[in-house]
């Protein structure tokens, strides 16, 4: 359910990695660690295992993926608990046998990611724009610091204020922060109808017009996406969905066709980019669409999602001067391995990252300092 | 050379203010139970006045905190319980960038919530999260508290619609912070409350303004029916933009005041509904509410798409907090939230509550959402009218945790909630957010004493003196 055919997953070895049976095993664990001096890695199934910014060999892997299942399902409230280790893929079909959703999403290899993978490496995707972006779907976490002690923040209902965020600092942290145990996530109905629509291929600064002019126009969409074949050509894609006569008539446009409906519209992950050389995401400016489409090689392939966030496979290398032309990308594979943007020696992320004990490795984040290592391994919180 | 004399010096006659009558205005916010004199007001301009002041700030050890329109209901831009200086940010209040193609709109801390969505009207786009009191709190302020508002229920809170911000941190420094660029320390930044530094600018999302907007007044004889409508309208999948609920004494407290907006006087709960968004979608959604509430037909039914006749359906839910007035000389406003499937029950036991603390208490609330508010009328003048007062808001919002629910939904901490923050948190939950503040604020100077309990005694905050309204949303 859910999965890519294309997709190319990669687990590590499991001699490779700590697999923890409970969470007392962990805070063993992130304790003797941290008596140790030894740094350590959260991962799920680690299927990213080769993306992102590498990570020293010396770092002890440890596996969550025993800390799996819906804890707590409270679907008259749209809320769930779900422990970090379970599949994305379970949760989706736990949620939905009740008619319900995550807004956010398709995320491809849903069957090989755990939920804290997900969360932890962040991935863009398409239904990010309007409230569902991943950062916004997590109302309250368990997790657990470098000195094996739990704290919690947030709560269990969507409305909360109290205290401060830590949940935002877990998505996209790559496990550099804390372990999370436990999320608590908002749900959303799902849809009556959904449909997946699709422009015929075009050049792509036609496309890109397009999908500027769509981003304008077009309303009740959950997704518009600007898609990129290694050809050189490039469509628009689309997601609507609620009730029957609201798809129908939005689906209805010229030189579009529908290309999928129902549930497989609303998973219908965007193609793998796992086995280009150079995988990149970033964050542009939907405004600056022409500066960014003159910037990328022909043959780039992916997809530049509503509000700018893309991820991209290339053959070549990364392409000169692409921060001032993006505002902000990272390689999550190539010859770096790592963050493009400038890395911050800040104090404020050297210092968060000491509240929670010293033993989480720095992953793929800007207080990652040190001269990057030989880029022979690469985790992920996957 | 000492600090005012230094304040006095970097800025002209006019933008420091020390005389008792202006610290007297600076006294409290929204949340007059707390209240303390300012050492000193300052006026900034831009983000270099505001990293001046700070930096002279912290060379001092003097603590700061930022005030925008002084709207907030919990005391969060209330001076501390030391000598403190007021970053007055009303003036920065510029719109500094709209792009509509990019969906965002760059602003000064000071503009005022509606101002924003007004002065963009003609691109089609708005800001979504509006706070009641969004004709006059301003959007740093908004940023600060993490604001909510009637419609969040379908447009989420305010951090879901703020991608990058410049906050100048305890020591002067000036950050700019985005979304997406490595950690995310812009997702913290939403409801610090004014703890990690100050705002200067703010890149706030915007989404497309309603075509349609359709409302319905639903009058029942008891506040069961109208909770079970909601459950209905929620277990649809149908998103309306607002949910909200007014109980008997808050229609009877409306209808006699100015705020009078024709609810009927003899129904037990009234229930706003609204529907926002495309016409297509507007027309298709109001089939599905229709059915629902005909499933359990309340007293009235009134429906409107004439934006005079919606003014008028709000102008109860708006006005409801001023109208309290007539019950009592001072109210407390709460806003615990519970699992909305609770409502009804956690309702019942709220009301007992008041009953068993002889307090005057009537119920406004975000329905969709679990956001109660629940309103305590007093006289402060009387002491044990005011410690029954405290004493059951204390039990309402303990209730609101057991039941799985939160001490605030959207008013913030500040310095009023302080003691409930152990009803939720741990004694190691709070001392990570205590280190987590100290990483923005190592000497603990920017608003110190505020959202989260900093010491061994929760007695915290400013000193409590006056009654008031406190708090009304």
């Amino acid at each position: 359910m859910h999965t890519d055919a294309s997709e190319r997953i990669v687990p590590l070895e499991p001699r490779d990695q700590v697999v923890v049976e409970d969470e007392l095993e962990l805070a063993e664990f992130l304790r003797d660690c941290d008596a140790r001096k030894e740094a350590c890695l959260p991962v799920g199934f680690a299927s990213r295992e080769g993306f992102g910014a590498p990570v020293d060999e010396s770092v002890r892997r440890v596996s969550l993926r025993k800390l799996a299942g819906v804890s707590r399902f409270a679907p008259d409230d749209l809320t769930c608990g779900v422990r970090v280790g379970t599949r994305w893929s379970d949760l989706l079909a736990t949620i939905e046998a009740e008619g319900l959703t995550l807004e956010s999403g398709p995320i491809h290899a849903a069957a090989h990611r755990s939920v804290g993978g997900v969360f932890a490496e962040a991935p863009p995707n398409p239904r990010g724009h309007d409230r569902g972006a991943l950062r916004s779907q997590i109302i309250g976490l368990r997790a657990m610091d470098g000195r094996g002690a739990e704290f919690r923040s947030g709560g269990r209902v969507v409305k909360n204020v109290a205290g401060y965020d830590l949940c935002k600092l877990f998505v996209g942290s790559g496990g550099a922060y804390f372990a999370a145990l436990e999320l608590e996530l908002r749900l959303v109905a799902l849809p009556r109808t959904i449909a997946c629509v699709r422009s015929k291929p075009m050049p792509r600064n036609d496309a890109s017009a397009l999908w500027i002019e769509l981003r304008r126009t077009l309303p009740d969409t959950r997704s518009i996406d600007l898609v990129l074949a290694s050809d050189g050509s490039a469509c628009v894609e689309f997601v609507v969905a609620g009730a029957p006569a609201l798809v129908t008539a939005r689906a209805k446009l010229d030189a579009f066709e529908v290309i999928a409906e129902g549930q497989a519209a609303w998973h219908r992950a965007p193609d793998s980019l796992d086995a280009a050389p150079l995988i990149m995401r970033g964050r542009m400016r939907p405004s600056r669409i022409d500066d960014f489409m003159k910037w990328m090689p022909l043959e780039a392939r992916g997809r530049v999602h509503f509000q700018g966030a893309f991820a991209l496979g290339i053959d070549g290398t990364v392409p000169p001067a692409l921060e001032a032309t993006v505002g902000f990308a990272r390689v999550l594979r190539g010859p770096r391995g790592m963050l493009l943007t400038t890395l911050v020696d800040d104090a404020i992320e050297t210092r968060l990252f000491r509240v929670f004990g010293t033993c989480f490795a720095p992953g793929r984040i800007s207080f990652d300092t040190s001269t990057p290592p030989t880029p022979t391994r690469a985790s992920n919180h996957g | 050379m000492d600090f005012l004399a230094s304040l006095l010096r970097r800025f002209p006659q006019g933008r420091v203010l020390v005389d008792t009558a202006s610290k007297l205005a600076y006294e409290c916010d929204g949340f007059p139970l707390h209240r303390r004199l300012p050492l000193a007001i300052v006026v900034p301009r831009s983000t270099e006045d505001v990293r001046d002041i700070v930096k002279l700030c912290n060379e001092h050890g003097v603590a700061f905190v930022a005030r925008g329109a002084g709207t907030g209901l919990s005391g969060g831009a209330t001076p501390g319980d030391r000598p403190t200086v007021v970053l007055a940010l009303a003036g920065m209040r510029e719109l500094v960038r709209f792009d509509p193609d990019d969906r965002v709109a760059v602003v000064q801390p000071g503009l005022v919530n509606l101002d924003l969505s007004v002065a963009i009207q003609d691109s089609g786009l708005c800001f979504a999260p509006d706070p009641s009191s969004q004709k006059a709190c301003t959007l740093g302020g908004n940023v600060a508290e993490n604001s909510g508002g009637p419609h969040c229920f379908k447009y989420g809170m305010t951090t879901d619609h703020v991608v990058g911000v410049t906050l100048v941190t305890a020591d002067g420094t000036v950050r700019h912070l985005r979304e997406g660029d490595g950690a995310d320390l812009l997702g913290l930044v939403p409801g610090h409350e004014g703890t990690f530094g100050i705002l200067t600018e703010l890149e706030l999302r915007l989404v497309p303004a309603p075509q349609k907007i359709r409302t319905w007044l639903a009058a029942y004889s008891d506040m069961s029916a109208a909770c079970r409508a909601v459950s209905r309208i929620v277990g649809s999948g149908v998103v309306p933009a607002a949910l909200e609920i007014l109980d008997e004494l808050t229609i009877r407290a409306v209808e006699a005041s100015v705020y009078a907006a024709g609810y009927p006087q003899d129904a037990g709960a009234v229930l706003l509904i609204e529907l926002d968004g495309s016409h297509l979608a507007v027309d298709t959604d109001t089939a599905v509410i229709e059915s629902i509430l005909a499933e359990e037909p309340p007293l009235t039914l009134e429906a409107t798409e004439d934006a005079e006749q919606r003014t008028r359906l709000w102008k109860g839910r708006k006005g409801a907090f001023g109208a309290m007035g007539r019950l009592a000389p001072d109210l407390y406003v709460l806003d615990g939230v519970v699992p909305r499937s609770k409502l009804e029950r956690v309702l019942q036991e709220i009301c007992e509550i008041g009953r068993t603390h002889e307090v005057t208490l009537s119920n406004v609330f975000h329905a969709g959402d679990g956001n109660l508010h629940p309103n305590l009328s007093f006289d402060g003048r009387d002491p044990i009218q005011r410690a029954r007062a405290l004493e059951a808001g204390r039990e309402i919002l303990a209730l609101c945790v057991r039941e799985g629910g939160s001490i605030s939904g959207e008013h913030g901490v500040g310095s009023e909630k302080l003691e409930h923050m152990e009803f939720m948190f741990a004694s190691h939950d709070i001392e990570i957010f205590r280190a987590v503040k100290a990483c923005f604020d190592p000497k603990g100077l920017c608003n110190p004493h505020k959202a989260i309990p900093t010491g061994a005694s929760c007695k915290e905050g400013a000193s409590a003196k006056a009654p008031g309204v406190l708090g009304a949303h």
